[in-house]
């Protein structure tokens, strides 16, 4: 949630941190700091996510549990529910700007069923009859307005974000609705804790159940954001990259061998723009068109075998394209995008 | 009259559920019918069992060997998490991965099932232009007790008559892309056989901690 309440204090201090950040990513650009392609920043963010991880493990945890054992259930509802109905003002004002009317309209009727009739936030009404939250931001925003991701950044406290996404705490230092609910910053801070140690608390089951499955925590959380954040953007698709060549039977695997993909298959022939498995995100659109951003199962069926075996040359640019995280098109479907807004960027 | 009423509307209801018999019984299973049955069954399976007391990670294990992975293409997945080396391994390479990352699935799986607390599933029904298809995705929610609903889409894909998941998304995170980057890490670093290995560790590990 907005650490607003103490980040009060340091104005200016996001702006000032990313245009840091903006000039590391250039001069590590240049300099190879050791980042993979879709972590230019790695080196750094891996510092900031252990800070992070100290902070949590050390503050967080502990106030969130303590909060959860003395929290009857019912208030932490009300508290859930009331930073709920401020998230889907919020929400609002980025579906207007996203120019989406149905969308706003849906995140206004929320907002007015659950404030007159939802004891002003604390019940969700609309949700119980079936009107879905849709927890648009300004990262989300920026999106639809076609601006890419940037490089993936680890926000100190803030956690996860890319640098489109950060733009999103900047809005909310200036613009929380918070700061326009609670006039008195007492009471405004108060209500940023328990939202914060709610949303801490809310996480801590996903946690547990990711646990047997962590190898290195900080590629996992960082592929999971970039994962949901890519989900958000397009609108509820998953880009599997180049599913139709993974099916060893379908793809007649003594033609791969003659072509000798397997070598080593992260060379790339010198007239192919660099795109192996970890592509940059920032590739320009290739040609494919909807066969790049579709699910490709169906294209597997209409794949002739010998288009495999044919000419490694031909076949491999298309490969790479399939495989590239092309920027999508304005979000066309309109209700898929109602997932809670913050679910896995951790002290945000 | 309210008697009349009552006999009315039992009638209604009576119609209503024999009716959603006779077309649940013509109509052909599509994926979003079959998902909500098969989770229907393991919620009342689960209630059943932790009312008996005997609710523990290893009942959970059971139950979802029994009544969920077998709807499950292992080996589509583990293909899609492994992605482009995934052409290079061996064929017993191939089935040493498929095991490893099934152990994975399912042990993180029930931790969830072993944790459940009352969630319960909306799945939307698949539009029929997507039920012809031969793959499909089913969109649903799971609401919890405390905070929003989760968004869970499942994919499917139809081999010969039957439908089977290769992927289920929680709130826009794959299971199954969720692998690929720390997979090709180990495999850049100790080659696909070392990521069999590090997977079975880390099997062997939760394994032992139960």
């Amino acid at each position: 949630m907005q650490f607003i309440g103490m980040m009060r204090c340091f104005r200016g201090y996001i702006t000032g941190l990313l245009n840091l950040l903006l000039l590391t990513s250039i001069v590590s650009g240049c300099a190879a700091t050791g980042g993979s392609p879709g972590d230019p920043l790695e080196p750094m963010n891996r510092q900031f996510f252990q800070f992070n991880t100290d902070v949590d493990e050390g503050i967080l945890q502990p106030m969130a549990k303590a909060y959860r054992y003395i929290m009857p259930d019912l208030a932490r509802k009300g508290i859930s529910n009331f930073s709920g109905n401020l998230s889907d003002a919020y929400s609002f004002a980025n579906n207007v700007l996203q120019l989406k009317p149905t969308n706003a309209g849906q995140d206004l009727i929320r907002v007015a069923f659950n404030t007159a009739f939802g004891l002003g936030g604390l019940i969700d009404i609309a949700g119980s009859v079936g009107i879905e939250k849709q927890n648009q931001d300004f990262g989300l925003t920026l999106a639809r307005w076609g601006v890419g991701p940037g490089p993936y950044l680890v926000l100190p406290l803030l956690g996860p974000s890319t640098l489109r996404d950060s733009m999103d705490d900047v809005v909310l230092l200036y613009h929380a609705p918070s700061r326009y609910v609670f006039t008195d910053w007492r009471a405004r801070t108060a209500y940023q804790y328990l939202s914060l140690l709610e949303f801490r608390v809310q996480l801590m089951d996903a946690e547990a159940a990711l646990d047997s499955s962590i190898i290195d925590r900080y590629q996992q959380i960082r592929d999971m954001y970039l994962q949901r954040r890519a989900y958000l953007v397009s609108g509820g698709e998953v880009d599997y990259g180049d599913i139709d060549d993974l099916d060893g039977e379908d793809v007649n695997p003594p033609a791969s061998t003659k072509t000798g993909v397997v070598v080593n298959p992260v060379v790339v022939p010198a007239d192919v723009p660099n795109t192996t498995q970890e592509v940059p995100q920032k590739t320009p659109k290739p040609v494919a068109g909807p066969a790049a951003t579709k699910i490709h199962i169906e294209s597997k069926e209409h794949r002739q075998p010998q288009e495999d075996k044919a000419d490694t040359h031909e076949n491999k640019p298309e490969r790479g394209e399939r495989g590239t995280r092309t920027r999508r098109e304005p979000v066309k479907k309109e209700n898929v995008l109602s997932v809670p807004s913050e679910v896995f960027s951790i002290v945000k | 009259m309210q008697n009349m009423m009552y006999n009315a509307m039992q009638k209604i209801v009576m119609l209503a559920v024999l009716m959603t018999g006779a077309i649940n019984a013509f109509a052909q299973t599509t994926p979003d019918q079959i998902a909500q049955a098969v989770l229907q069954d393991v919620i009342t399976d689960i209630q059943k069992a932790s009312k008996g007391g005997n609710w523990n990670q290893q009942a959970a294990i059971n139950l979802i060997e029994k009544k969920v992975t077998p709807h499950f293409d292992f080996t589509r997945m583990t293909s899609l998490a492994v992605g482009r080396p995934w052409r290079d391994a061996t064929a017993a390479q191939k089935q040493a991965l498929v095991k490893e990352f099934h152990r994975m699935i399912v042990r993180t799986y029930s931790n969830t099932v072993t944790s459940y607390q009352n969630e319960t599933f909306d799945i939307r029904p698949l539009p029929a232009s997507e039920a012809t298809k031969n793959s499909a995705t089913v969109r649903g929610q799971i609401n919890r007790s405390q905070g929003d609903p989760v968004k869970i889409d499942i994919s499917v894909v139809k081999n010969g008559d039957i439908w089977k998941v290769y992927d289920v998304v929680v709130a826009g995170v794959s299971i199954v892309m969720n692998f690929r980057g720390t997979f090709n890490t180990e495999i850049q670093k100790n080659g696909i056989d070392g990521l069999i290995n590090m997977l079975a560790d880390k099997n062997a590990k939760n394994e032992d901690i139960k």
